[in-house]
């Protein structure tokens, strides 16, 4: 009996004895590509060996790479692949088989063979490590633009993990709920930022930072070997990159990074050299890059060597916001020793399509000279500044990433939100070589509309191209009734109970490329009650709230409030468009003859561009001289030199704003972000609508959620702004704030048909 | 790290951006309103010293000390500060009062030998940064190249030991540049122009930019005193010049790089 017993308890305890299967809590995750090797990373829960399985299909994965060592931590080399070849790989511990991968979505792309030119396609983070919405809201827009296509490269710019670089900091803000999607299948390139080394130590490459990724010290991905991760180079097909420690390392003329970079790049003989690291040199965001010590002894000790070296681009973080300067050379003082005449290579913007892309040319001596600086520090969050640093085309705090490709003897860089709104792009060329364009503008605007509110049916002509719409009136959307943020007011019909059934509008635009190239095509619509929208001629769209089957004049619509812009789907019709002149119709639906309101803006987004809910903004609002213009001033007043007006406690102040003088007729639409305090706060909050009446919420110490009002809010989809429906020149007074504090105002305003530019920022002191 | 230091640390972060002045604001009314939280000091006495308010920065960290006479990295932030202040000896107790407690802190080790050389003490500043080297990590790069040149003035001068440190470096650590190059000047200070020559060769072992090294034997052969190889090495950086891309060819140092190779050579034939 006591034998069987024992027997039976020790057949019970098996299953207990057998080893736990390891659970992957961390990666995979790619570091240090080359032509022929890739680190792969993981952790496991558990200590086990590492496998790494691999070939050319998931199924296929015949060749293996491996270490026996029990560990939680994995680190795997994979070598000998070929260049520029898609690699399929699963993750395994022996005696338990795969862990993850053998699958569609565990592979990696090997770089190309040194100096072969192919079209990469680089994203780029700064400051993401909040590990929150709005960090996966930049993410997500960009997801959304990338598509199913592949992401070569992912560098980041610093402050990878808030607060302190903390390992758990990284887990959440890289690792889990971020981007473990993109890190299995694109290597990831870091810049050491100065929240990443409060717990990690440059000078002895500890901590978290250094623990996580593995970055060359030996040149392995090309370059010069640095000795150290602090600060290093690879390579990746025609393109080599620079990435610098600006947070610890030696900063001085001659110290050992500033050698290593200059025979860095002067060994290099690839076509372009893009550079970056954390402290921007030149930025008027939440950090001065006249008086901070990083950001000057960068711009001072090494611009000079990266200009002297032909570099191309440079980016930056730390500011919480999006910075990109002209094409410039040679200016390494503070911003009142900027002259454009000397340091701007161009007046242009750099935008093919719109004011010409940046070509290196040849100067007085011969040499090409030339390089944007942008800074893009807002993918976790924003923060205030003045944004006014004269180096920059814009410069403005809003949250997104920036997409680079690099084509061939073409760069094209472009800055998207975190709510798909294209915000800037730019293209620089080697010489002599004629630009491609590859940004297309949005080709409908929530601008002006042609509309017919006389209550007649007009049956089904007037959807279609051709249709004389030109006795129809004209005006700015939004388009209504009954809301106080209604720009132009419809006719409501013969009387209060006998409201027009159906208004219509139409809208013509230019579509400028292949409508077979289009990949995307979205219609956003706000819109009260309901509609229903043809492209040249043929229905697209219908809002939920209609019926289905046949519309006539007559038709009712559900009831449907207009409470935030709505995307439709277009792409399934992107065959309907046409190169040059198209024309999209919609039609309004009342839900009763006695309702109180109707309102209907919309906007149409074409290939890869989102102009979700207005215009691109581009750049500062200046005269027809390119001189700055301010628009806007608190009491009369745009702030002079320091961009500040001082306001007693309890006194009565008033925001003005004046219609760009670039703008011949019409009106200027605009919008006013607001934050508490500057540049450290970043609350912002909204102003409520109400034209000619301001009130400010009370400032709560410490409130870290954005306070904001119903009415009018996130016209253009960016956090905390609100959009004015009467456009300038307006005014409104406030009676006077009960409290002291630092405000921030900013914004952009239409300065001709279809475009934004940001105009000037206002600190505003309110004083007991 | 004692609590006070991880809660220094830990606080930075949650510090205002923003210029250093507006910084220095904030914190002060910070102060004011919690005068007896330790770290705010410290960070403040920081920002003081970046700000080159030294004074004021030592009476935050005397404050500290007062307060908490058993906080130990307010003596590493008092001798940094020390060392700016050119207060060498001061520096000097108030970094051994650190080590003694924290023997392989790299700052501490760093700041002990930066003092050293100011105060001209080489052979201490020697043994400081070869214990940084020694770490695991190494120390940086630039703590090497430090090292280096002070073993030259430990030595007055005389260079094989400086050269053999940084042999000893590139054993370990691989072919760093910035090492390489060190121990390349140091060669050509000894006139041991044999080695230095082999020691371009080898570096210059498929470099894309050939024109750089045959510049650098150039500037070899004519400190070693022989023109003729010396223009023969400025002709083969011409050429090889000439044979970079156009778009390596047109950048602003190597424009300015051919004129110089051209005068170079224009010079010699004017001979």
């Amino acid at each position: 009996m006591s034998r069987l017993f024992l027997l039976l308890s020790l057949i019970c305890l098996l299953p207990s004895l057998a080893a736990q299967t390891p659970v992957v809590v961390r990666g995979p995750y790619l570091q240090q590509g080359t032509p022929n090797s890739v680190i792969l990373r993981w952790r496991t829960d558990i200590a086990c060996d590492s496998v790494v399985n691999h070939g050319a299909a998931p199924g296929a994965l015949f060749a293996n790479s491996s270490d026996s060592t029990l560990t939680t931590e994995h680190t795997i080399t994979v070598q000998g692949l070929t260049p520029d070849s898609i690699v399929f790989y699963s993750i395994e511990a022996t005696g338990f088989g795969v862990l993850v991968g053998d699958d569609a979505d565990h592979f990696f792309k090997t770089a190309p063979p040194s100096g072969v030119a192919k079209p990469t396609r680089i994203w780029v983070l700064g400051d993401s490590g909040t590990a929150d919405n709005n960090a996966r809201r930049v993410r997500d827009s960009y997801y959304d633009f990338q598509g199913s296509g592949y992401t070569d490269l992912m560098l980041l710019l610093g402050d990878n993990a808030y607060n302190t670089g903390l390992d758990s900091e990284f887990q959440f803000a890289m690792f889990e709920n971020m981007y473990e999607d993109k890190l299995r299948q694109t290597v990831v390139w870091p810049a050491y930022g100065n929240h990443d080394a409060i717990n990690a130590d440059a000078s002895t490459q500890s901590g978290p930072y250094y623990d996580i990724f593995n970055l060359p010290t030996a040149g392995e991905s090309g370059g010069l070997a640095s000795g150290t991760e602090a600060y290093y180079s690879f390579d990746y097909g025609n393109i080599h990159f620079v990435v610098l420690d600006s947070e610890e390392s030696d900063r001085s003329v001659g110290g050992a990074m500033a050698t290593w970079l200059q025979a860095d790049l002067a060994a290099n003989t690839l076509k372009w050299t893009i550079a970056y690291w954390h402290h921007p040199p030149y930025s008027k965001g939440s950090h001065d890059s006249d008086i901070e010590a990083r950001l000057v002894q960068m711009r001072q000790n090494f611009l000079p060597i990266l200009e002297n070296e032909g570099v191309d681009l440079v980016l930056g973080g730390h500011s919480h916001a999006y910075e990109r300067s002209y094409f410039i050379s040679g200016h390494y003082g503070d911003s009142t020793t900027y002259n454009a005449a000397t340091h701007a290579l161009s007046p242009s913007k750099g935008r093919v399509g719109l004011d010409g892309g940046y070509e290196k040319r040849p100067n007085s001596t011969g040499a090409y000279d030339g390089c944007v600086y942008v800074v893009a520090g807002a993918s976790g969050k924003i923060s205030g500044g003045t944004f006014d640093h004269p180096t920059s085309v814009i410069s403005f705090p809003v949250l997104g990433s920036v997409v680079i490709d690099v084509d061939g003897d073409q760069l094209d860089a472009r800055y998207f939100t975190s709510e798909g709104l294209l915000f800037d792009f730019f293209s620089i060329t080697k010489s002599g070589v004629t630009p491609l364009q590859r940004t297309h503008l949005p080709i409908l605007t929530s601008q002006f509309w042609k509309y017919d509110d006389n209550g007649v049916d007009l049956g089904t002509a007037w959807r279609q191209p051709g249709f004389d719409d030109s006795s129809w009136s004209s005006g700015m959307a939004p388009l209504g009734y009954g809301e106080p943020w209604i720009t132009t007011l419809v006719s409501q019909g013969s009387s209060a109970t006998n409201k027009n059934p159906t208004t219509y509008l139409r809208r013509e635009f230019n579509v400028d490329l292949d409508p077979a190239d289009v990949e995307h095509l979205l219609f956003a619509a706000l819109y009260d009650d309901g509609f229903v929208a043809y492209l040249n001629g043929v229905e697209v769209a219908r809002s939920p709230s209609m019926p289905g089957g046949p519309i006539s004049y007559g038709t009712l619509s559900g009831n449907h409030e207009a409470v935030a812009y709505e995307k439709f789907d277009l792409q399934a019709f992107a065959s309907l468009l046409v190169p040059g002149q198209n024309v999209f119709a919609v039609e309004i639906h009342q839900t009763s003859p006695t309702s109180s309101d109707l309102a209907f803006d919309g906007a149409l987004f074409i290939d890869g561009v989102r102009s979700f809910l207005g215009p691109t903004a581009v750049g500062s609002v200046v005269d027809a001289q390119g001189q700055p213009e301010s628009p806007f001033t608190i009491n009369g007043s745009d702030g002079g030199f320091g961009r500040s007006v001082d306001v007693r406690v309890g006194e009565p102040f008033s925001f003005e704003m004046q219609p760009p003088s670039t703008l011949a007729s019409g009106v200027a639409s605009f919008t006013i972000f607001g934050y508490f305090g500057t540049p450290s706060a970043s609350e912002s909050f909204l102003l409520p609508a109400p034209v000619g009446e301001m009130a400010f919420p009370p400032a709560f110490p410490g409130v870290s959620a954005p306070l904001s009002f119903l009415v009018g809010d996130n016209l253009l989809g960016l956090p905390g702004a609100l959009a004015f429906t009467t456009p300038a020149p307006w005014s409104a007074v406030n009676p006077g704030l009960g409290f002291p504090g630092v405000y921030t105002f900013h914004g952009w305003i239409i300065t001709s048909p279809g475009v934004a530019q940001t105009f000037n920022a206002i600190r505003m002191n309110v004083t007991p | 790290m004692n609590s006070i230091f991880a809660t220094f640390i830990f606080l930075l972060s949650f510090f205002p951006h923003g210029d250093l002045h507006d910084q220095i604001a904030q914190l002060d009314k910070q102060v004011k309103a919690q005068p007896k939280l330790l770290s705010l000091r410290l960070r403040r006495g920081e920002l003081l010293r970046l700000h080159g308010e030294f004074l004021r920065a030592l009476k935050d960290y005397q404050f500290v000390q007062k307060l908490d006479p058993q906080q130990v990295a307010v003596h590493l932030l008092k001798g940094r500060l020390f060392l700016d202040m050119k207060r060498h000896d001061a520096a000097a107790r108030e970094l051994r009062l650190f080590l003694e407690k924290n023997p392989k802190s790299a700052e501490g080790l760093r700041f002990s030998a930066q003092n050293e050389v100011a105060r001209s003490d080489f052979a201490k500043a020697v043994q400081f940064y070869q214990r940084l080297c020694a770490q695991g990590g190494g120390g940086r790069p630039g703590d090497i190249l430090a090292c280096s040149r002070a073993i030259v003035k430990r030595d007055k001068g005389s260079i094989p030991k400086a050269i053999a440190f940084l042999e000893s470096q590139l054993l370990l650590r691989g072919s760093v540049f910035v090492i390489e190059i060190e121990a390349l000047e140091l060669e050509k200070q000894a006139l041991r122009f044999d080695a230095a020559l082999k020691r371009i060769n080898r570096l210059a072992k498929g470099a894309k930019r050939q024109d750089l090294w045959s510049v650098r034997r150039a500037a070899l052969y004519r400190s070693s005193g022989e023109p003729k190889l010396e223009l023969s090495a400025w002709k083969k950086a011409r050429k090889e010049l000439l044979h970079l891309p156009q778009h390596v060819r047109r950048r602003p140092s190597v424009v300015s790089l051919q004129k110089k190779i051209d005068q170079e050579i224009a010079r010699h034939i004017a001979k």
